[in-house]
């Protein structure tokens, strides 16, 4: 133990001694001086944009980390000093005492970069200060993690190769492995096990999202650790090599028994391997392609069912969703009930009273065979999967939409749409008809938050019309009797959007002749589903969702997006999404007032140039563009009567829109 | 002063480098390969010859200048060579310059091969893919040859090079004021081209310049 | 005192055979290894020192045989090899201490101490807390040779002690290994046959791998009796001498050049015959191994 202290000391005093890491220190001050200069200083402040941002700082961690290996290996020797050394005590144990101070070296790095994230964060201002462990396991993990696992494995590149030709030819071949850049190996590699030794973010391109929080999780500090007991015995290996006979049989048992481990703890953190989020925008196609429903051809949506109440129980794994869902219906007489949940949670089992029942699941509906003339329905479903694009799941967050079916609701609805106008699925609001009670016990160690009233440690009790659950980087607030759910730095621009939007409800309202919708007592951030204003906001009677990427003011507060969530969306409506389009295209065109307007633009095309765009809104454009006089008018009247119309025969045709306009033209209407 | 032999011959510089000479090459070939074989990723064929032929290919200048220079910065017998009555400027930057030059053309011959070998994709070529190249790889060779003689190490050396490199292609240039050495390849949409060549001209000089003032003294090149 | 035995010691590098079944018996007092450049005295000290392994072959000393000890060899030896360096940011008082440590020495009032003894020994004391790299070739050499004195060490292995010092160092040197060679055995090697003589009792002369042990110093010099003389000569006839005597040293005395000259018969009628020393002793022996005529 002496001599082990001996050389940790020794190594300890060099690493002080050499000025160099003080250049270091330097750089890593200027490098996050320089992410402070472009996410800090704005009045837009992007502190978690910054961190996830930082694969420079990762990148350059584990060159140095390599060359610094490469440099520890090769110190006795550059001075002349490893020949003394060999013939002292406790020359085997000397790389144990180098990766030890190595270790105690990263620590100090690490302990720096926090304390100067910090204070940066802390001259920012920024909320994110509240999330300090995430911060700290982000730099552990994002850098001094990949600064250590790289010196260990510059260590073993110089043990084993020696020859410098290779040292400096292999250094940057594992470089680039270790990686974000790796997925250039992609045609030799398979992807995921590039993704899994890039000791970086995967996908260093993609823009932070507030709510979902920064790419951290226990699986991707338990790939550091797998990685750096790797390196470790990569390193052992190589001195068992070069020299066997150094070591006493004790000794290499002792070796070939932790390697056993190492390997084994490896594959099980392979196994449960970070996987990061993204966006499979599969719903678009999934929903160009119409499902029928195979047992009723009546518009009823409900079809006479009632839910009276959930109890459901939740747990997450990875990015899927598992829970257990047992719903009590009201007496019915239907020997098949429908049911709609989104496609991508699977079922496994329905159960009815206990017993088993059989069931078909076609896209968004499963079907299940009930028994005649029962007193109660006690459904159990046992479900399984991901809930797409618009409730993203994450190892550490998730945001479950109250008007989503990702539980199953009675009855068929549409959940989607995919409409000429849009690259994406349009989804509508999913949700029962008349509240019912819901008990939910989430299986997490993460804060959970809901709209309905939390009773225990993630545990939730009550009424309502659907339930929806998010966890992520949120602080809850209470500000002018308002509750809002927001991530760190955003709060303001969501409070000064509240009056705005309720301007803009009441100007739509009037000219629709409808009641004005109050904005709900609890404002919510919702993660990033689409850059489209139109999915800006979701509207429900007791929260309010705004989605992420709060840049500004006019984005959220667009009227496009407040016309889906208070007027459209929140009023399911089978009728073809072409019809919303057209009402947001009227407003913002009423509200701006300007040639900016979609309205004006489709007026705006020539004759020789129609045929690129869709013909029916050109026509309807350029014939509701005569509508409009000094004060709208009669663009306003078209708007409120084809509201109505819609509203009330959701089967009316494209066609009915410009007979309309005629109708108003000439006096008619 | 008397000046010793004032021609240096590339070919001894070629051998001087040993097996290091090699290093670039087969980068270069290696890039062109994974040009010519892989899949296309990108909208415009131009693109992908940009981005698999714009970053390794032009560092790669940095192994020949360290290495045409470490007998005389981190050997056990730079001391006698210090000791030569070598011109500063024709041992030092004139032999860089030449060597660069050379570079380029081995540059630009392996990019004429890949077009050979790529005939039927559609290039749309502009005159920053003959310019911008040039000006990349010499900012390298500057910098490089000063990260050379303060170093004297190529690990850190090396290092210098690839945290640099590296911050410069994840910000695009970050708070570099124009002097970004990957317009080419990874192009900062913000930055007007020709203000970015004039950035790179004007710190390649600034470069060489500096280099040359470490190199000129010799008690530091000693230490 | 236990003898240090090396028995039938082989060791080859790739193609190169080096030491060629060394076999020698050295005991306490100071043992020196004399032989040409490449002879393969670094390759033997490395071995003892426990820095290479041999291929074949054994050294014991008691009870510890070294394939089978190494550790109980490494706690009882200390070693200056020929080419030495230490980190050039610590201060030589850290240095003996962290090799202090690594010797085995527990206690860190102990280590010191013995530290800034050996310090003061080797006349480094007043430099103690300076930093290695500012020092000058001698005294990085008597930081070398501190070093392997810690511990108080049974068996001293030195290449090239004087490498680097300066007259008055090196006859301080010589002095400290006479007295070390009371209570230990120190082997010391060298190309320069003036070390040995002024310090060792006995030695090794090895050539080609091969080692031949002189038990005194007498046995070598014995083998030029009779064949070493002494002649001097005017400077202006210096030049024609016949170039077939083999001078070894030439020495100016006003107007004549004093010559040591090996040869079997008389040189000339004024040569006198001469006290042979080591050097000459060994440059008889060598001559002799390669038949070369003289």
């Amino acid at each position: 133990m002496t001599k082990l202290k001996a050389i940790i000391s020794m190594e300890l005093l060099t690493y002080k001694r050499n000025k160099i890491n003080y250049f270091i220190l330097l750089t890593l001050t200027v490098y996050i001086g320089i992410g402070y200069y472009h996410y800090l200083r704005a009045d837009y402040i992007e502190a978690g944009q910054m961190l996830q941002s930082s694969s420079y700082i990762n990148m350059a961690a584990s060159l140095l980390g390599l060359f610094f290996g490469v440099i520890i290996a090769r110190s006795e020797k550059r001075v002349n000093f490893h020949e003394i050394l060999s013939s002292l005590p406790g020359d085997n144990i000397r790389p144990y005492g180098k990766i030890i101070s190595w270790l105690v070296l990263n620590l100090i790095i690490n302990l720096v970069a926090y304390i100067e994230v910090l204070i940066y964060f802390g001259i920012a201002g920024t909320e994110f200060l509240l999330f300090k462990k995430d911060i700290f396991i982000y730099i552990a993990v994002y850098w001094s993690g990949a600064l250590f696992v790289a010196g260990i494995l510059g260590y073993f590149i110089k043990v084993v190769f020696s020859y410098k030709w290779w040292n400096i030819a292999l250094i940057f071949i594992v470089w680039i492995l270790i990686s974000p850049f790796n997925i250039l190996f992609s045609s030799i590699i398979p992807k995921d096990i590039l993704n899994y030794i890039n000791l970086g973010e995967n996908f260093i391109v993609m823009n932070y999202d507030d709510y979902l929080g920064l790419n951290i999780a226990p699986s991707s500090v338990m790939k550091i650790i797998a990685f750096s007991l790797l390196a470790m015995c990569f390193l052992q290996g190589g001195l068992l090599m070069k020299k066997y006979k150094n070591y006493n049989i004790m000794e290499r048992n002792i070796y070939f028994t932790l390697m056993i481990i190492t390997i084994i703890f490896f594959c099980v953190s392979f196994n449960k391997r970070y996987e990061p989020y993204i966006q499979k925008l599969e719903d678009a196609e999934y929903y160009s392609n119409e499902v029928k429903n195979i047992y009723y051809d009546d518009a009823s949506v409900t079809h006479g069912l009632k839910a009276e109440s959930y109890n459901i129980r939740i747990s997450f794994e990875k990015l899927e969703l598992r829970y257990t869902a047992d719903v009590r219906l009201s007496k019915n007489n239907k020997s098949v009930l429908p049911f709609t949940l989104y496609h991508g949670l699977n079922v496994s089992s329905v159960k009815i009273n206990g017993e088993h029942a059989e069931f078909k699941r076609e896209g968004d509906w499963i079907y299940v065979q009930s028994k005649k003339d029962l007193e109660t329905l006690d459904i159990s479903f046992q479900v399984s999967g991901n809930t797409g694009d618009l409730c993203p799941i994450t190892e550490s967050s998730f945001f479950l939409s109250p008007t989503f079916p990702w539980y199953p609701v009675p009855g068929i609805f549409l959940i989607a749409e995919k409409s000429f106008y849009n690259y994406e699925a349009e989804f509508k609001n999913v949700h029962l008809n008349e509240p019912a009670e819901f008990y939910i016990a989430i299986d997490n160690k993460d804060l959970v938050f809901s709209n309905i009233e939390k009773v225990g440690q993630n545990e939730f009790y009550g009424f309502s019309k659907g339930v929806g659950l998010f966890s992520g980087m949120l602080i809850p607030k209470e500000i002018d009797g308002k509750k809002y759910l927001v991530p760190p730095d955003r709060t303001n621009i969501i409070k000064s959007s509240v009056p705005i939007i309720e301007r803009k409800i009441n100007f739509i309202a009037d000219i629709i002749d409808r009641p004005v919708r109050n904005i709900p007592e609890t404002i919510c951030v919702k993660p990033l589903y689409s850059f489209y204003p139109k999915y800006k906001l979701i509207y429900t009677e007791d929260c309010l969702f705004v989605s992420n990427n709060l840049r500004s003011l006019s984005v959220i507060t667009d009227i496009k997006g407040v016309f889906r969530a208070f007027f459209w969306n929140d009023v399911y409506t089978t009728a073809d999404d072409t019809h919303g389009h057209v009402f947001e295209m009227m407003f913002e065109f009423i509200e701006e007032k300007n040639e900016n307007a979609a309205l004006f633009k489709y007026a705006s095309i020539e004759e020789n140039e129609i045929n690129k765009y869709n013909g029916f809104l050109v026509s309807l454009s350029k014939n509701s563009m005569d509508l409009f006089d000094e004060n709208y008018e009669g663009l306003e009247r078209l708007v409120k009567i084809m509201y109505n119309k819609v509203e009330r025969e959701p089967d009316t045709t494209i066609d009915v829109w410009l007979d309309t306009i005629e109708e108003i033209k000439t006096g008619d209407l | 002063m008397e000046h010793g032999a004032k021609k240096y011959s590339i070919l001894i510089d070629i051998k001087n480098m040993g097996i290091f000479f090699c290093v670039p090459v087969i980068i270069m070939a290696l890039c062109g390969t994974y040009i010519v074989f892989a899949k296309y990723e990108f909208s415009e064929p131009i693109i992908m010859l940009r981005k698999g032929f714009g970053i390794f290919p032009i560092i790669g200048i940095s192994i020949w200048i360290y290495y045409i220079f470490e007998d005389l910065l981190d050997s056990n017998g730079k001391e006698l060579l210090l000791s030569m009555p070598y011109n500063d400027i024709d041992y030092g930057l004139f032999r860089i310059i030449k060597l660069t030059l050379v570079y380029v053309i081995m540059f630009y011959v392996f990019l004429f091969a890949i077009l050979v070998l790529t005939l039927e994709r559609n290039y749309v070529f502009q005159f920053q893919d003959i310019y911008f190249p040039i000006l990349s790889i010499f900012f390298y060779s500057g910098f490089s040859f000063l990260t050379a003689v303060i170093a004297k190490n190529n690990l850190i050396s090396f290092t210098v090079l690839g945290v640099f490199s590296v911050f410069m292609y994840s910000t695009r240039g970050g708070v570099s004021a124009c002097i970004y050495p990957f317009q080419w390849s990874n192009p900062n949409p913000y930055y007007n081209p020709a203000i970015v060549a004039l950035a790179l001209i004007a710190a390649t000089a600034a470069l060489y310049a500096s280099a040359n003032f470490f190199f000129n003294n010799r008690e530091f090149l000693m230490k | 005192m236990d003898n240090l035995v090396i028995r039938n010691i082989k060791k080859s590098f790739q193609n190169i055979r080096a030491l060629n079944c060394i076999n020698l018996d050295i005991e306490r007092g100071v043992f020196g290894l004399l032989g040409e450049n490449g002879a393969g005295k670094t390759t033997l000290m490395r071995i003892i020192a426990t820095v290479l392994e041999p291929d074949e072959g054994e050294i014991c000393f008691g009870d510890i045989v070294w394939c089978k000890h190494p550790d109980k060899v490494r706690q009882m030896i200390g070693y200056l090899p020929q080419e030495f360096g230490i980190f050039k940011n610590i201060t030589s008082l850290e240095c003996m201490e962290y090799i202090g440590y690594l010797k085995g020495i527990e206690s860190k009032n102990n280590v010191r101490e013995q530290a800034e003894q050996i310090l003061k020994d080797v006349n480094l004391y007043e430099y103690k807390d300076r930093k290695v790299g500012t020092f000058s070739g001698g005294m990085k050499r008597r930081l070398g040779i501190a070093q392997a004195l810690l511990n108080n060490p049974l068996i001293i292995i030195v290449d090239e002690l004087t490498s680097g010092l300066d007259p008055e160092e090196r006859i301080h040197f010589r002095n400290l290994l006479r007295i070390l060679g009371k209570d230990h055995i120190v082997l010391l090697s060298t190309h320069i046959a003036a070390d040995i003589e002024a310090t060792c009792q006995a030695l090794a002369v090895i050539r080609n791998g091969h080692a031949v042990q002189f038990n005194s110093l007498a046995e070598l010099t014995d083998i030029a009796e009779n064949k070493v003389w002494i002649w001097q000569v005017d400077t202006e006839n210096y030049n024609k001498i016949d170039k077939k005597f083999k001078i070894i040293s030439t020495k100016t005395l006003n107007n004549k050049i004093e010559l040591r000259i090996i040869s079997h018969i008389k040189p000339n009628h004024d040569a006198l015959k001469a006290q042979p020393t080591v050097e000459e002793g060994y440059l008889v022996w060598n001559m002799e191994q390669k038949n070369i005529q003289y």
